[in-house]
């Protein structure tokens, strides 16, 4: 547990400084890589899909913990 | 990015994917922040305090996912528009300066917004199109309508257009009959010689009267119009 709230996202990093979206990592690189990228580009994409993941983990965790 | 692409990979596992926004509306997510505790939060965020800022996060999730509902129709993944608008978030709470007197929700609504409103034009699904044969729904009797069934000219607007051609015809015949000072308001104040409206006030200033008086000679002539119009129909 420990590893997956300092391990970023998107590069792998283990780190403290980031931002915590439901329980994972995106580290201070990768947030300013992803502010910083547009709507357009590739790499939009993955970190789009990186957060689609993180919400979907988040709402499975979560039903599972209501079951 | 190999090992994003394999939390990917694993967190893709996770089967029975439910109604993102539901669930963000279910009370999972933490209540909005009040405005003290917001202000209590961004400054210490403003102070390299990173516990801040994923308070301030966690704390406006709920508001993508209300901002995600307004884009229901449009056709495209709630759980993309979901990650978009998280984006969105993100660079409304890095970019938000607490000291312009705005609200973080009405900033971070605004980002998370036009996140999400140039994906959409980078998608071109906001364009508008559609195919012209495609169903848009269908009747009384369960018959498809599609787009090209219901475009057309109604004929009440052709018969409108002519009416109103008459009627304008009618009103610069009817305008002769109205004394000079009235012709003269009422010309310059709906604009009937260059489409240049002006105020009672300037043509008060360019007759050389007071404006109340405009006023009543603007209000008379346009009674006096009504009553020749009234009485032509008759």
């Amino acid at each position: 547990m420990i590893e997956q709230t300092h391990r970023c996202i998107f590069c792998g990093n283990i780190t403290i400084d980031g931002i915590q979206l439901r329980g994972r990592l995106i580290c201070s690189e990768c947030e300013q890589e992803l502010i910083n990228t547009q709507v357009d580009e590739p790499a939009y994409q993955s970190y789009k899909q990186g957060i689609k993941a993180i919400w979907k983990e988040a709402i499975t965790l979560d039903s599972r913990l209501n079951e | 990015m190999v090992p994003f692409l394999l939390t990917i990979l694993g967190l893709s596992l996770f089967e029975g994917v439910l109604f993102l926004v539901s669930y963000v509306t279910n009370n999972v997510f933490p209540q909005p922040l009040s405005a003290d505790e917001e202000l209590n939060c961004l400054k210490q965020m403003k102070n390299g305090d990173q516990e801040a800022r994923n308070t301030l996060i966690e704390h406006n999730l709920r508001l993508v996912a209300h901002i995600v509902k307004k884009f229901e129709n449009t056709r495209e993944d709630s759980e993309d528009l979901i990650s978009i608008g998280t984006i969105g978030l993100i660079k409304a709470i890095q970019t938000f300066d607490y000291t312009k007197n705005t609200r973080l929700a009405t900033y971070a609504a605004r980002c998370i917004e036009n996140e999400i409103l140039m994906h959409l034009r980078s998608t071109k699904k906001l364009q508008g199109e559609m195919l012209i044969h495609e169903p848009i729904g269908s009747d009384k009797e369960g018959n498809e309508i599609t787009l090209i069934d219901i475009l057309g000219t109604d004929p009440d607007m052709v018969m409108d257009k002519v009416q109103l051609t008459l009627e304008e015809e009618k009103l610069y015949e009817l305008l002769r009959e109205l004394d000079y000072r009235e012709r003269t308001v009422i010309i310059m104040r709906y604009g009937l010689k260059d489409g240049e409206q002006y105020t009672q006030r300037e043509i008060a200033k360019k007759l050389g009267i007071s404006r109340s008086y405009v006023s009543r000679i603007e209000k008379k002539a346009v009674q006096k119009l009504a009553k020749k119009f009234d009485k032509e129909k008759h």
